[in-house]
C-alpha cells in the first residue's frame, strides 16, 4: 500500500469500524457512504499536486492522528456564550458550528419566506433528493481530480447546513455561519455548507472561521458546495481568523446554469496551513463569475490557494484576483486554472495573481495556466511577485513617514481592490478596518507570534 | 556656527561603487536661497538624494551638518522631522494611498517626534485648505491616490502642497521646472516664493536659468564631475544661459 493509501485510509478504516453504529440522517449517511466509495477510489492512484506548497497538499494535511467524532459524543462547546464576531452589526442571519456541530441561533428561527437555514440532518423533504444530488455529483466529480478532500468530507461528514432560496427569493440580509474550532485534543473537524440559489434568487452567504484552541491542533475540512440555477445571484465571503495551530483543507464547489452570478472572495487574516480550492463550472450561458482572496501571512503561515474555473456555455464571463502579502518566512502559493471548453464561444476570462514578499525568508509559488479549446475567446492571466516599490518607500520616508508605516499603507493600498471588490457595504467597510488591524501587527516579531502577531482577539468573551 | 543652516564638507558619495560625488563643500545660511546648476550627469540629483538619504546612494566619506545634527546618521524620515525637504524632480505615484491619509500620516508623524499632540480631523482639513491655495491645487486631488494620474503640472504644485504643509527649514527643489509649461512654472515658483522666509532656506536644483527668474537665487554653484568648481552671484546663471558649460569644463578639465 502506497504511503498515500495510508494516509487516507486510515480515515476509511476508522468509518468501518462504526459501521451501522454512527447516527445519521438518511441523507448524510448517503454522503458517507458515496464518500466512501469515491475515497476508495482516489485513495489508491492519490498523487500529490507538484504545484501546490507541500504542507497545504491532502497527503500533508490529513497524515496526523486526528480525532473524529464520529460517534457524537457531545463536546462542551458553549458556543454562543464563547464568541463575538468580527463583523459585528451585520444584522445577519446566523448560524454557529462549534467543532463540527452546527448550532442555530434565534436569529434562524424567523427566517423570511423562501429562505431555508438549516441543518443537512433537518432537510424539507421537498429538496433532499435536491441536495443529495448535487452532493453525490460533485463527491463523484472529485475522483476525475483526484483530489480526496470533498470524498473525505462526505465519508466523516456528522452534520453541515443547507442555504437555500426558492425560486424569485432574494435574500438582503446575509447569512453568517460562524465556524469555531474550540478542540481539546487535536480533532479533526468536517463542515459542510450547501447554497443553493433557484431560478433568479439572490444569496448573500458570509463564512467566519474562528479558533479559540491556541494550543491544540486541529484541521477543519471545509466544503462549501454552491448550484446557482438560472438567473440567480450568490455572494460567499470567507474570512479566516484561524490560530498558528488551525490546519484546513477548504473546497469550493460551484456550478452554474444559464446567466447565474457567482462571487466569492476570501481573506485569510490569521491561521497555520490553509489549502484552499475553488473549482467552479459555468455550465450555463451568459454566466457571470467572480473570485478573489487576500492573504496576508507571517511567522511560518502557509496559503494556498487553487482554482480551476471551467468554461462550458457562450458568453461566459469571469474574473480572478488573488493577492498576497509574506511578511517572515511565511509561504504562499497560487494555481490558477481557466479552461475554455470546446464549444464555449465568446468566454471572457481573466485571472491575475500579485503577490507582495516582505519577509527576507518569505517565499511564493504561483502557476496561473490556461487551456482554451475553442476559438473566439478572450483570456488573459498575469502573475507578478516582488518587494514593495522602494521608490515609493523613499518617497514616503522623505515625508516624515517612519518605514514600518509606510510599509503597512503600501501593503493596505495593494490589497486594496480585492476588498473594494466586496460589493456588500457593512462587509467592504469592515474588511478594510480587520486587513488594516493585521498589518499593524503582522510587523510584530515572531518572539510574540502567539499572543501580538496581529489582529485584536476577535474571539473574546461576551 | 549658529548661523549655518546646512554645512556640507568634503561629501563623497555614489551607487553601486561608482563615487559621483566627490568631496562637496557648501554652506547654506538661514534666509538663503541656492541654486546648483550643472551639465548632465554632474550629480546634481545625486546630491539631493543623499542629503534626503536616498537608499540607492551610499556616503563614503564627508559630513552634512543640518542646523547642529548629524544628518547623515538620521533616517530619512527623521531627516524630514528636523526640517529636510525634497521635491522630487520625479514624484512618485502611489495607487491606493490617498493623498489626504498620506498627509496625515505625513503630518502627525512630525507632530510626534515633536512631542507634539496629533492634528484632530477638523484642524487638519483646514491645514490642508489653506495650504493647497498656495499652489492653487484643486481640491479633487485630496481624494486621490498620491500622484496617480497627475499631470505633470500637477505632480509638481503637489510637491510645492507638501513642502508648504511640511514646513522645512530647508527645501531642495530637484529640477522643479523640469515637464513644466509656463505658467505651471509661474504658479510652482509663485508657491515657492510664498514660503520663503529669513529662517528657512531653498537648493534649487536646474539645469535652465529659466526657474531663476522665478526664484531669485542669492548664491549660483556650478556642479561639474561631482564637485562644486564655481560658485558666484546671479549673475552667474545668465552667462551660463548665454555661454554654455564648454567653458567651465574646460577650465577644469585643463587643470
Amino acid at each position: 500500500m502506497s504511503k498515500y493509501a495510508q494516509v487516507f485510509g486510515q480515515y476509511l478504516d476508522l468509518c468501518r469500524q462504526v459501521e451501522g453504529r454512527r447516527a445519521a440522517a438518511p441523507l448524510i449517511a448517503r454522503l458517507n457512504k458515496a464518500g466512501a466509495e469515491a475515497l476508495g477510489r482516489i485513495a489508491g492512484k492519490y498523487r500529490p499536486d507538484p504545484m501546490a506548497v507541500p504542507q497545504t497538499r491532502p497527503d500533508s494535511l490529513f497524515a496526523p492522528d486526528y480525532g473524529v467524532n464520529l460517534m457524537r459524543v457531545d463536546l462542551p462547546v458553549d458556543a454562543a456564550a464563547a464568541f463575538r464576531c468580527g463583523v459585528p452589526n451585520l444584522n445577519s442571519y446566523v448560524g454557529i458550528v462549534a467543532n463540527d456541530a452546527f448550532h442555530p441561533t434565534h436569529s434562524l428561527q424567523s427566517l423570511p419566506e423562501g429562505l431555508t437555514v438549516c441543518s443537512l440532518s433537518a432537510v424539507p423533504e421537498h429538496l433532499v433528493e435536491k441536495v443529495i444530488n448535487i452532493l453525490i455529483h460533485i463527491v463523484d466529480n472529485s475522483v476525475e481530480t483526484g483530489d480526496p478532500t470533498e470524498a473525505l468530507n462526505a465519508l466523516l461528514l456528522s452534520d453541515g447546513i443547507l442555504i437555500h432560496a426558492a425560486a424569485g427569493v432574494k435574500v438582503d440580509k446575509a447569512v453568517q455561519i460562524v465556524n469555531i474550532s474550540n478542540p481539546a485534543t487535536p480533532m479533526l473537524a468536517p463542515r459542510r455548507v450547501v447554497v443553493i440559489a433557484e431560478d433568479d434568487a439572490g444569496l448573500k452567504v458570509l463564512l467566519c472561521d474562528h479558533s479559540q484552541a491556541p494550543t491544540v491542533e486541529h484541521l477543519s475540512v471545509e466544503c462549501v458546495s454552491v448550484d446557482a440555477a438560472k438567473g440567480s445571484s450568490i455572494e460567499i465571503y470567507d474570512i479566516e481568523e484561524g490560530q498558528p495551530t488551525s490546519r484546513r483543507a477548504w473546497r469550493l464547489n460551484a456550478r452554474q446554469a444559464d446567466s447565474s452570478r457567482l462571487s466569492v472572495a476570501t481573506a485569510f487574516l490569521q491561521g497555520g496551513i490553509s489549502g484552499n480550492g475553488f473549482h467552479v463550472e459555468c455550465t450555463g450561458d451568459h454566466t457571470q463569475t467572480s473570485l478573489s482572496g487576500l492573504a496576508i501571512c507571517a511567522c511560518g503561515q502557509v496559503v494556498d490557494n487553487s482554482v480551476t474555473l471551467v468554461h462550458k456555455g457562450l458568453h461566459g464571463t469571469s474574473r480572478q484576483n488573488f493577492k498576497s502579502a509574506l511578511y517572515d518566512d511565511a509561504r504562499g502559493g497560487f494555481g490558477g486554472k481557466i479552461v475554455v471548453a470546446p464549444g464555449a464561444m465568446f468566454t471572457d476570462a481573466a485571472q491575475s495573481n500579485k503577490n507582495l514578499i516582505i519577509g527576507d525568508d518569505a517565499r511564493m509559488s504561483t502557476a496561473p495556466q490556461l487551456e482554451i479549446y475553442c476559438d473566439e475567446v478572450k483570456c488573459s492571466h498575469g502573475a507578478t511577485t516582488g518587494s514593495l516599490d522602494d521608490r515609493a518607500m523613499f518617497y514616503m520616508q522623505s515625508r516624515g513617514i517612519p518605514a514600518e508605516e509606510a510599509r503597512r499603507m503600501l501593503t493596505q493600498s495593494f490589497m486594496s481592490d480585492v476588498v473594494d471588490s466586496i460589493s456588500f457595504e457593512v462587509l467592504r467597510q469592515r474588511m478594510h478596518v480587520l486587513v488594516e488591524k493585521r498589518l499593524s501587527g503582522a510587523a510584530a516579531s515572531c518572539d510574540t507570534c502567539a499572543t501580538a502577531c496581529g489582529s485584536q482577539p476577535l474571539n473574546t468573551e461576551l | 556656527m549658529s548661523d549655518e543652516l546646512l554645512k556640507v564638507t568634503d561629501l563623497h558619495a555614489g551607487i553601486e561603487g561608482k563615487e559621483i560625488l566627490r568631496g562637496i563643500n557648501l554652506t547654506i545660511r538661514p534666509g538663503e536661497v541656492h541654486a546648483i546648476m550643472g551639465p548632465n550627469g554632474s550629480g546634481k540629483s545625486t546630491l539631493s538624494g543623499v542629503l534626503a538619504g536616498d537608499p540607492r546612494f551610499t556616503v563614503t566619506s564627508g559630513q552634512a551638518v543640518f542646523h547642529g545634527v548629524d544628518l547623515l546618521s538620521l533616517s530619512p524620515e527623521d531627516r524630514s522631522h528636523e526640517g529636510l525637504f525634497l521635491s522630487f524632480q520625479y514624484p512618485v505615484e502611489i495607487p491606493g494611498v490617498t493623498m489626504v491619509n498620506f498627509m496625515r500620516a505625513a503630518v502627525n508623524a512630525k507632530r510626534k517626534y515633536l512631542n507634539e499632540p496629533p492634528l484632530s480631523a477638523n484642524e487638519f482639513l483646514k491645514m490642508m485648505r489653506q495650504k493647497r491655495a498656495i499652489v492653487e491645487l484643486d481640491n479633487k486631488l485630496a481624494s486621490r491616490s498620491v500622484n496617480e494620474g497627475f499631470s505633470g503640472g500637477e505632480k509638481k504644485r503637489n510637491e510645492i502642497f507638501q513642502m508648504a504643509v511640511l514646513e522645512p527649514r530647508l527645501s531642495i527643489l530637484d529640477e522643479t521646472d523640469s515637464g513644466l509649461d509656463i505658467d505651471a512654472l509661474r504658479i510652482v515658483a509663485g508657491g515657492v516664493n510664498k514660503l520663503r522666509t529669513g529662517q528657512n532656506a531653498t537648493i534649487v536644483i536646474t539645469h535652465y536659468q529659466r526657474l531663476l527668474d522665478y526664484i531669485k537665487p542669492d548664491v549660483v554653484h556650478i556642479l561639474y564631475k561631482g564637485r562644486i568648481v564655481y560658485t558666484g552671484g546671479p549673475e552667474l546663471a545668465l552667462e551660463l544661459e548665454e555661454k554654455g558649460y564648454d567653458w567651465i569644463k574646460e577650465q577644469v578639465d585643463n587643470n
